[in-house]
């Protein structure tokens, strides 16, 4: 691997450090009551142009000249040897580009979106201190810092959510009244905040274990320090038998962020949030923080194994870590699945997308893990995971912005009162297109080819995984052009959005969708310049070193692949355009009504949870309640009484006859006369 | 110069009665006389102080820094009490016969508090008691004559006891001596374990202590509160002085006398707080809370018998005791002052003496405050002072101690919020006087506890 | 050095005497009152800061010394070390702060109590009673003796009491004895423990605790009573005064019947400070003991901050919501101490400088409302309040971080800190007992922020139930102004924390030697 180049703090580390001060200015401008919207808009743009310039422009110098490492010497917290330092490896200074240019996209389009919006201020100090959480994340070269990013993203995304906290009912997620079991289906902003907030916070603390497990071992937060020193910790963890423990404890966090089963509940809800923040967090960006970290993982432990080969402890090591890896790949394919087949039904414009991000984020957690169970190809294993997150980031993005647009037009989040937008919206039908198959894997668009690589990854890894991986992609074809075509081509069902003024987005909106599709497209037509680029990177990634050699050939399980996406997307297609077919008429008949609702109230998730976590949680705190009642009655009851009774006795011991006290008296000298006399 | 003193207490107390008799029962100067032998009193107790000690009679009567201690704090509360009833026994029947008991007992504590032989403490111990009973009956009002009845019954008692126990000791000194001293033999005689006990019980009988306790509640509590003021305040401390002395000169070392008064102890401040504990009347509160403090200065002094004499933890407990008598007599002489005044009822009679009249109600939070035990009060050092040699003894005894303290909060606070209530019925007022020793006692307490952590030194 | 902790005990009090004396009872000599009060209050900050976090120093001794050594008290001195800064920080800001914040909620409060009719004392004696609270508790904080530390206990108490029995609300009168009897008995309980063994031992000394001079009265007086009774009364005494499960009764209604500026200093100082005590006390005086009850004190620790957190949740009152909440907190405090690890132990400290910091914001919030909509403390009848209070919404979210420990708020640190004590003191060689601590520290801590952000929800979010929406807009008045400064000070100590952990750092291996922490 080539050596690391330390460099100083700034400017290299205001990829992170600008977005926080622009947050900082807005802050201070809220506090102040700034009514002018601009200041905050282009504060935050600026910002986060500031951050993605440093950020491209360390990555030309990382591909160049090999990983940078600004302010490691920058001690923060000497006890826990902290420094605020700043790496940049291949892994990281691609996210890094990513992240802040896709920001930036996004941010342009809310200046316009946002437009006139009572929490503006608020909207762009939290968007802002998003991104730099974000960018610290994948910045950080220790767990804590990464850990306080993990931890601020995760704080706006909770504020973003519920960023209408009034709840008016247009911003809710899910149709107003459904209940399952009793408990509702929709949720109001407010809500979703706290679903979210409180679903990820569980993995965060599972992930705060788990470093701190791996602090105690290894000595050192810092993640170079921890992939030099992985052979002793990893040995020394799994001597205990506690390797695969640790590691799955620690994995909750990025299961939770990443919203894999079965914490995938809270991003479906997320959808309550401004369509421009489901496009950067819930698809974009923080979703992929799970996943971001997964790859920083898997590398290190694997290094850290095959430095052990020919230690007695491989075995231990290799075992439980393929345990580990086993469990990952399948809940990411199982996510995959099941989201999958919950966008076929659901009727909710966002809603679909945020079920295919958990769906997709699940083959990125596949293909990653596939390298694990083989305990090798690292290098294609990254790569694969990576690839297929910046071609999701950029689509999805994609997706999500011009889903703003058409529900901002439809009046509706329902995808029913759409259709028929092809030819008010010329450009915005083609971003769709474009966006839409490359989620669905259509070569030569740049979904088709990462998706191919996780694909092949596992069925490297485990042909189950790959049967898995392959119905999923036909899944996805289905519901992505389901999308496309009902509400671009086919009439309006329901005749609620008669789309008056349907028509092109404004340039400012328009501009960033197009230029996320085109950049689909571009990627996926340059795929041999750009899988070197990843194969460069994964050289120059910490812990892997080796760029990819195996490369994508047309195996047969590719064919069968491309030919059943292809299949799906073209019947699909004509089954609505052309035939004009109503399912809805097919779902309301039995037998299929019940798997309707069944896929359409997300397999019972929500409410099986509700009915634990929930019902649980109140009656424990009824319990508890009762029982602190039972405390007081003790203390503030039962005492004084007893008190009060030995007070009466006591004072009823004096009846006030003379005598009496004599003879009492008299009385008590014999008896202590007696009682000496015989004790002394 | 100090006989000198006690002589001009002994005059005022002897010219007041051919005064009155010769018809000027009416004028002023009974008062002045009696606050004459009063100042006297307070002087000479303050000039023992100074010199830090003095024999007088060739060893007759012996005090030292301890007990003059406790005769100051007599002497100031005696200040009070005359200052706050000033003119009011003039109304009683039996007058001038307060003025002149006064000085007559403060002359006859100074004697028992030094006593140093046998006679002398009888003689003192019924020139105290004596005037001790005649006090409670000077207001006149039935309630006072009943308890008078009652404590004379009963003190008569105690009376035959204290002799039986100068008897005895007398017998059991080598040679007859009559110096409070060593018995011969230590206690193992039986007669020695008689003598222990009489003189136990007669003490009991006059501070109360558990089991000889039983008259106190019902004169203490029914009485008149000036009367109570003067005999529950102050002439108790010339009896702990003397029974200090007695436990440490006479009863010491161990063996089966300390473990009993160590019982004793326990019963009688556990009693006390409970019995205190619901009562809505704070003449009987602090009727039953004087029992309680008795009882902590009762460990006090079972540690004395244990400790080895010079020890620092000796002097500490001396002056645990020392100051938990003044806080005491600092503390009860102008509150059972107040209830004669203002009413003894928590509930009706002194409900909201805060709104009404701010300045005597902090005095008296200040003053059960300092009873509870409140830093940096004068009665929290006493507490201290007398707990931390008991806890080098025996965590037992402390931590009941402690608890007591405790629970006893349960009605010293429940007094304060009563004071603190709005009132509900029209309620005497507190004269000037009264209101006068309340805001002294509780400055002087207030003080004195400021400078406790210093003057723990002069023991 | 000049006696300038002394300094900061007494003067707030003599000067509020004075401007009683002089009659300075105008609302504008209140003021000056309040901010020389608060200025001089917060002089330990700026001492801590600069002496022990930046110079480094490792304690800073008040030359005015009372010695009774001659007496087995030991000398009754002030001290500041890394152990005790954070405490003195926490009172410190806290009191500072409120400080100022009194002047109009208690204005309203007396206006109120006089309409009622109830003769309470004026804001000039509020302000007695308020600074002499406040320095009682830092006296604590400094108490370099078990008896000078006994003292300014029982001051902070009667202070406490006086100012709830005569501000407070509800059936303030009853609430405040309950109060004060029980911390009374808890207070006897303790100086049962220290008297017992400072006799023995032959000094009151925390600060030097000899060991031989232990190990011989050891010998002396028998191991049941020096080295169990003694301990367990002080430990049981500390936890009364903590309120933790069991012993909690007496905290709910008295923080939530305080007038709000006195919960604020209650809630989070006062108990927590039992806690500080625990940390200092027991690895030096009573190693053996502390280490045996290790577990139990631990499961204790997790009881409390579920239990706390549960009936938190099913709380409609804010201010008694917040009391449970802060039941629940001590259960973290106790945590920490209890794995008598460096880290544990660190961790405990910085979490009651965090704890003092979000609660306090929270209870001020909650006097906000009181004062400015009508007495509203019902969470029932609240919510969509961010709408009229958007600032007062988010330092309210930044004080429920200081409870969840989420980053940007120094709670983050002691979260961590916390966690890193029960990895190291638990080192766990299992994968058993490597799950249980995780489920264990997931579900309390998760409990935590689970009431934290539901109640942020009640509260400020959803359709406005009550109150005049926008009607001009929340007015920053110094009243105000206050809960922002303690809110951002959090985050300053986030981003700062290096200078209050290396001084705790280098005082707390000395500290655990005995029970092999470190």
């Amino acid at each position: 691997m080539v050596e690391t180049h330390y460099v100083p703090f700034l400017p290299w580390s205001l990829s992170w450090l600008a977005p926080f001060v622009g947050a900082l200015i807005i802050a201070v401008a809220w506090m102040l009551k700034v009514k002018d919207e601009r200041v905050y808009g282009y504060t935050s743009v600026l910002s986060i142009l500031a951050s993605a310039i440093v950020s491209s422009y360390a990555a030309a110098n990382v591909l160049s000249k090999g990983p940078l490492y600004a302010g490691r010497d920058l001690t923060w917290v000497s006890w826990l040897g902290i420094s605020l330092g700043t790496y940049y490896d291949g892994l990281s200074a691609l996210m890094a580009v990513v992240v802040s240019w896709v920001s930036l996209l996004i941010a342009v389009y809310s200046v316009k979106y946002m437009e006139g919006d009572w929490g503006y201020g608020r909207y762009f100090f939290f968007f802002t201190f998003f991104v730099g959480s974000m960018m610290l994340l994948v910045l950080a070269d220790n767990l804590i810092l990464l850990f306080i990013g993990w931890e601020g993203t995760g704080l706006c995304s909770y504020a973003l959510i519920g960023h209408w906290y009034t709840d008016e009912e247009d911003k809710w997620v899910g149709r107003p009244g459904r209940r399952v079991l009793g408990y509702p289906m929709y949720f109001e902003p407010s809500h979703s905040g706290v679903r979210a907030i409180l679903f990820t916070r569980i993995g965060d603390l599972g992930f705060l274990v788990g470093i701190a497990v791996l602090y105690m071992v290894a000595g050192t937060f810092n993640i170079v320090a921890l992939t030099s020193a992985a052979p002793e910790w990893l040995s020394s963890l799994a001597s205990k038998g506690i390797l695969s423990a640790t590691l799955l404890i620690l994995t909750l966090g990025a299961l939770a962020k990443s919203a894999q089963f079965p914490f995938h509940e809270w991003l479906v809800t997320a959808m309550t949030g401004p369509t421009p923040i489901s496009a950067l967090i819930h698809a974009a960006t923080m979703v992929k923080a799970g996943i971001y970290l997964f790859l920083r993982l898997t590398p290190i432990l694997l290094a850290g194994a095959f430095a052990l080969t020919t230690t007695n402890s491989y075995t231990l090591v290799s075992a439980q870590l393929q345990e580990y890896f086993t469990i990952v790949a399948y809940i990411g394919a199982f996510t995959a699945f099941m989201l999958a087949s919950m966008a076929l039904v659901s009727d909710e414009l966002k809603l679909i997308l945020a079920y295919s991000t958990a769906s997709q984020i699940g083959y990125m957690f596949l293909g990653a893990s596939a390298s694990g169970l083989l305990l090798g190809m690292v290098a294609e294993g990254v790569v694969s995971g990576f690839s297929h997150l910046v071609s999701h980031a950029i689509f999805k993005a994609a997706l999500f912005l011009v889903a703003g647009w058409l529900i901002h037009v439809a009046h509706s989040r329902f995808i029913d009162p759409m259709g028929g937008y092809a030819r008010h919206m010329r450009l915005t039908a083609l971003a769709l297109w474009l966006a839409g198959l490359s989620l669905a894997g259509v070569p030569p668009l740049s979904g088709f080819f990462s998706k191919e690589m996780v694909i092949h990854m596992a069925y490297t890894a485990d042909p189950l995984l790959a049967v898995a991986a392959v119905i999923t992609a036909v899944l996805t074809a289905a519901y992505t052009l389901r999308l496309v075509v009902r509400v671009l081509h086919t009439p309006p069902y329901s005749g609620a959005g008669k789309s008056l003024h349907a028509g092109e987005a404004p340039p400012t909106m328009l501009l960033p969708y197009l230029a996320l599709a085109l950049a689909s497209v571009a990627i996926g037509l340059s795929w041999p310049t750009i899988s070197k680029v990843y194969s460069r990177m994964s050289e120059l990634t910490l812990a892997v070193g080796s760029p990819v050699e195996a490369h994508v050939e047309l195996s047969g399980l590719t064919l069968v692949t491309i030919l059943v996406i292809l299949v799906a997307v073209v019947a699909v297609a004509i089954l609505y355009s052309i035939l004009g077919a109503r399912p809805y008429a097919l779902a309301q008949k039995a037998p299929f009504d019940k798997l309707y609702n069944f896929l359409y109230d997300r397999w019972y998730g929500n409410p099986i949870i509700y009915m634990v976590f929930l019902g649980g949680g109140v009656r424990a705190t009824g319990f508890l309640k009762e029982a602190d009642m039972g405390i007081d009655y003790l203390y503030h009851s039962l005492t004084p009484k007893t008190g009060s009774l030995g007070a009466w006795i006591l004072r009823s011991l004096h009846r006030g006859r003379t005598e009496y006290y004599i003879a009492l008296y008299l009385i008590s000298f014999a008896v202590i006369i007696l009682v000496l006399l015989l004790t002394r | 110069m100090v006989e000198v003193l006690l002589y001009i207490t002994l005059l005022s107390s002897l010219i007041i009665p051919p005064m009155a008799s010769l018809g000027y029962h009416r004028s002023r100067s009974i008062l002045a006389i009696s606050w004459a032998g009063v100042v006297a009193f307070l002087l000479a107790a303050v000039i023992v102080l100074a010199y830090g000690g003095v024999e007088l009679y060739s060893g007759l009567v012996r005090h030292d820094r301890f007990t003059s201690l406790i005769l100051v704090g007599a002497g100031l509360s005696a200040c009070l009490a005359l200052l706050a009833i000033g003119y009011d026994g003039y109304r009683w029947f039996s007058h001038p016969a307060f003025y002149s008991l006064l000085p007559l007992m403060l002359f006859g504590t100074f004697y028992l508090a030094g006593a140093g032989n046998v006679l002398v403490v009888l003689a003192s111990w019924l020139l105290v008691s004596v005037a001790s009973y005649v006090l409670v009956a000077l207001p006149g009002d039935s309630d006072s004559r009943v308890a008078a009845v009652k404590y004379v019954y009963v003190g008569a008692v105690a009376t035959i006891l204290i002799a039986l126990w100068a008897s005895i000791h007398v017998s059991l000194r080598e040679g007859g001596l009559v110096e409070v001293g060593m018995l011969g033999g230590g206690l193992g005689k039986p007669l020695a374990l008689l003598a222990l006990v009489s003189a136990l019980s007669a003490f009991g009988f006059k501070v109360g202590v558990v089991p000889f306790h039983w008259w106190l509640p019902s004169v203490y509590g029914r009485a008149d509160g000036r009367a109570i003021a003067v005999v529950a305040g102050i002439a108790k401390l010339g009896f702990i002085a003397f029974i200090v002395r007695l436990a440490t000169e006479s009863f010491t070392g161990p063996g089966y006398a300390p473990t009993a008064l160590a019982v004793l102890a326990v019963l009688t401040m556990t009693y006390g707080n409970v019995a205190a504990l619901t009562t809505t009347d704070l003449q009987r509160l602090l009727a039953y809370s004087s029992i309680a403090h008795i009882g902590y200065i009762t460990a006090a002094i079972y540690v004395l018998m244990l400790t080895q004499p010079g020890s620092s933890l000796y002097k500490m407990a001396l002056a645990g005791i020392a100051l938990q008598s003044i806080a005491y007599t600092l503390a009860k002489t102008p509150l059972f002052l107040l209830t004669s005044e203002a009413g003894r009822s928590l509930e009706s009679e002194l409900r909201g003496l805060l709104a009404r009249d701010r300045l005597s109600s902090i005095s008296t939070a200040t003053l059960l405050a300092s009873l509870l035990g409140i830093p940096p009060l004068l009665g929290f050092w006493g507490k201290l002072y007398m707990f931390i040699p008991i806890a080098s003894l025996s965590i037992v005894v402390l931590v009941i101690a402690l608890v007591n303290s405790g629970v006893s909060s349960a009605y010293y606070v429940r007094a304060l919020r009563d004071i603190t209530t709005p009132p509900e019925v029209v309620v005497r007022e507190v004269r000037a006087s009264y209101k006068a020793a309340l805001v002294l006692g509780a400055v002087a307490t207030a003080a004195l506890g400021l400078l406790a952590p210093l003057i723990l030194g002069i023991i | 050095m000049a006696p300038v902790l002394w300094a900061t005990v007494v003067l707030p009090t003599l000067l509020a005497i004075a401007f009683q004396i002089l009659g300075f009872r105008s609302r504008q000599s209140i003021r000056v009152l309040a901010y020389v009060s608060a200025l001089i209050l917060l002089t330990p900050v700026l001492l801590i800061a600069y002496y022990l976090g930046y110079r480094r120093v490792g304690a800073l001794v008040d030359p005015l010394v009372l010695d009774l050594s001659a007496y087995n008290i030991g000398s009754i001195g002030l001290v500041l070390d890394g152990l005790s800064a954070p405490i003195a920080v926490g009172i410190a800001l806290v009191t500072a702060l409120v400080s100022v914040y009194n002047v109009k909620y208690m204005e309203h409060r007396i206006g109120e109590l006089h309409s009622e009719g109830a003769g309470v004392p004026g804001l000039n004696a509020y302000f007695i009673l308020y600074n002499a609270f406040s320095s009682s508790m830092l006296g604590m904080a400094y108490s370099s003796n078990l008896v000078g530390f006994f003292v300014f206990l029982e001051l902070s108490l009667i202070t406490s009491f006086l100012l709830i029995a005569f501000y407070g609300y509800g059936d303030r009168l009853r609430i405040a004895l309950m109060y004060f009897i029980w911390t009374h008995v808890g207070g006897a309980l303790f100086l049962a423990g220290i008297l017992y063994y400072g006799v023995n031992v032959g000094s009151f000394d925390i600060l030097v605790v000899d060991t031989m001079e232990y190990n011989r009265a050891m010998a002396r007086v028998g191991i049941e009573g020096l080295a169990v009774l003694a301990p367990l009364f002080i430990i049981l005494g500390l936890l009364v005064k903590m309120a933790v499960f069991g012993v909690h009764m007496w905290l709910p209604y008295a923080h939530a019947e305080a007038p709000t500026p006195i919960s604020a200093l209650l809630s989070p100082n006062l108990i927590g400070v039992a806690g500080y005590a625990l940390a200092r006390f027991s690895p030096t005086m009573f190693p053996q003991l502390v280490y045996d009850i290790r577990d139990i004190l631990v499961f204790l620790a997790f009881v409390t901050i579920v239990y706390g957190g549960f009936v938190a949740l099913r709380e409609n009152d804010f201010k008694r919501f917040l009391a449970y909440s802060s039941i629940s907190q001590m259960g973290y405090i106790l945590l920490g101490v209890a794995t008598l690890t460096g880290f544990g132990v660190a961790g405990a400290m910085l979490h009651y400088l965090s704890h003092a910091i979000g609660k306090a914001v929270l209870f001020m919030v909650a006097g906000v409302f009181i004062t400015e909509m009508g007495g509203l403390r019902n969470m029932l009848l609240m919510g969509g309040l961010a709408r009229a209070y958007p600032t007062i919404a988010a330092v309210s979210l930044i004080g429920f971080m200081h409870l969840v420990g989420m980053p940007p708020s120094l709670g983050m640190w002691s979260e961590i800190l916390i966690l890193l004590g029960i990895i190291r003191g638990y080192n766990p060689g299992t994968p058993l007992t490597l799950i249980t601590i995780a489920l264990l520290v997931i579900v309390a801590f998760m409990v935590t922020a689970t009431y934290s952000f539901i109640a942020m929800r009640r509260i400020f979010f959803g359709p406005l139930r009550q109150g005049k929406a926008f009607e001009g807009g929340e007015v920053m008045d110094e009243f105000k102004v206050t809960i922002l400064i303690i809110a951002v000070s959090g985050v300053i100590a986030f981003l700062a924390v290096e200078l209050l952990l290396e001084p705790l750092r280098t005082s707390v291996s000395p500290l655990l030697e005995l029970v092999g922490g470190g």
